[in-house]
């Protein structure tokens, strides 16, 4: 499997990650204090497993496949990633600190991978929101909601709309807020999100998923 | 003391009326395996080309849920074959002319069936499942059974690499006509995925641009 364009797909993902040099971006917005509203989280409202057709490209590279994200428990996701014709790519359980690789081809066993993906998959379903902390509104605008929340001395930002489901999640780091990746979610029909857009800032990694029901 | 010989009688008896009831048409060692190779090469032969509906069934044994997807394949002779998922999702693969073309979200992407190798095992084993042609394939240990309705072709790949995707491909044929009803494909975390052919039309003449993506 040397010549592997799966191999090339992540090497040259991970490569960026490690070597990217992107310029710092600040955010210098208006604080308003006393936003007590919390993100909500959608995604397994009416069923604890949620199907999505993913698309990953990175770097003119492509990889389809099924993703499926179960809520095993309150502190556990079991997740399978597979093609569309049924060959599995890997079974892994989440919780919020850890993760643990059940099955994986060779392919996608990097640590750098998979960390990537297992945040990614944490912030689809948004399992990580009830660390969220100290949230603070950014506008008063009337269209959309934006606050901005601590997340283990990091930022997330969500737009959020009335109902308080999330419209586009930023992460960020760093005393300057550095954005690490942006989700996108769009079309909802019965609060449930049709797609989601995962991109990343510091490397060519762009995620769409696109909820189907079995 | 009498009592207990009873009651194992009783749980043996139900345990073997169940197996019974379950497997009421098990498969047993082919009895005559050179009728059944002469049988599906002539059939074979007779074929140019074909087109048919799909069901195919992923079963996710870590999750504990079926993913049912479906569409309709077709198949020319010597190596052109296309599949299209149209529920839940859509998806195009199709193999034309050694190339494998994807349409996947709204986009078309090319590969060299030689440059990866995975691409080319899983197509290789589709085409030649999809007609019956595995009798005698060296990349396989092949153990051929019956029942009163089908031949079963039970294939374990011989390459380690491989059994990483496939652990074992089941293959099952009409015994009236030698057609291919399903195909089994499991893996070894468990899963499996299969494929039940349906409606089949034979020789009907499909253009090669057919087989093209747009």
């Amino acid at each position: 499997m040397k010549n592997s364009w799966y191999i090339n797909l992540f090497f040259v993902a991970g490569i960026g990650l490690l070597f990217s040099c992107h310029k710092r971006q600040v955010q210098n917005v208006s604080q308003q204090q006393g936003y007590y509203e919390p993100i909500r989280s959608p995604i397994f409202e009416k069923d604890s497993i949620v199907f999505f057709k993913a698309s990953i490209y990175t770097y003119g590279k492509s990889l389809s496949g099924i993703l499926g994200i179960r809520k095993q428990d309150a502190d556990t996701l079991k997740v399978s990633f597979f093609t569309e014709m049924g060959v599995k790519f890997f079974d892994v359980l989440i919780t919020h600190d850890s993760y643990h690789l059940v099955n994986c081809i060779s392919q996608l066993s990097s640590p750098v991978i998979m960390e990537t993906l297992v945040e990614d998959i944490r912030w689809v379903v948004l399992w990580n929101i009830t660390y969220l902390s100290q949230p603070v509104r950014l506008n008063s605008d009337d269209q959309d909601i934006l606050v901005q929340y601590e997340y283990r001395n990091n930022w997330i930002t969500g737009k959020l709309n009335f109902s308080g489901l999330p419209m586009k999640i930023t992460y960020s780091y760093g005393r300057k807020k550095i954005p690490k990746f942006d989700l996108l979610f769009e079309e909802y029909i019965d609060n449930l999100p049709r797609k989601v857009i995962v991109r990343h800032h510091k490397f060519d990694l762009k995620i769409h998923l696109t909820y189907f029901i079995v | 003391m009498k009592l207990r010989f009873i009651l194992l009688g009783l749980i043996l008896f139900t345990g073997v009326f169940t197996a019974m009831v379950f497997q009421a048409d098990p498969y047993i060692a082919m009895k005559n395996v050179a009728d059944f190779k002469s049988g599906m090469n002539k059939k074979n032969q007779s074929i140019t080309s074909m087109k048919c509906d799909f069901v195919q069934e992923k079963n996710l044994s870590f999750m504990a849920q079926k993913v049912i997807s479906k569409g309709n394949m077709k198949y020319k002779k010597p190596d052109m074959m296309k599949l299209e998922y149209n529920t839940p999702f859509s998806y195009v693969m199709s193999l034309y002319k050694g190339k494998v073309y994807i349409k996947d979200n709204g986009k078309v992407n090319k590969f060299d069936t030689q440059s990866n190798k995975l691409f080319k095992y899983i197509n290789d084993l589709m085409i030649n499942a999809v007609q019956g042609n595995v009798l005698d394939n060296k990349d396989f240990k092949i153990v051929y059974k019956e029942n009163n309705k089908l031949y079963l072709m039970e294939m374990e790949p011989l390459q380690e690499a491989m059994k990483d995707y496939v652990n074992k491909v089941k293959i099952y044929v009409n015994k009236t006509d030698f057609e291919v009803s399903k195909i089994e494909m499991s893996e070894k975390s468990g899963d499996y995925t299969l494929i039940t052919f349906l409606n089949r039309i034979y020789n009907s003449s499909l253009k090669d641009e057919e087989f093209m993506v747009h």
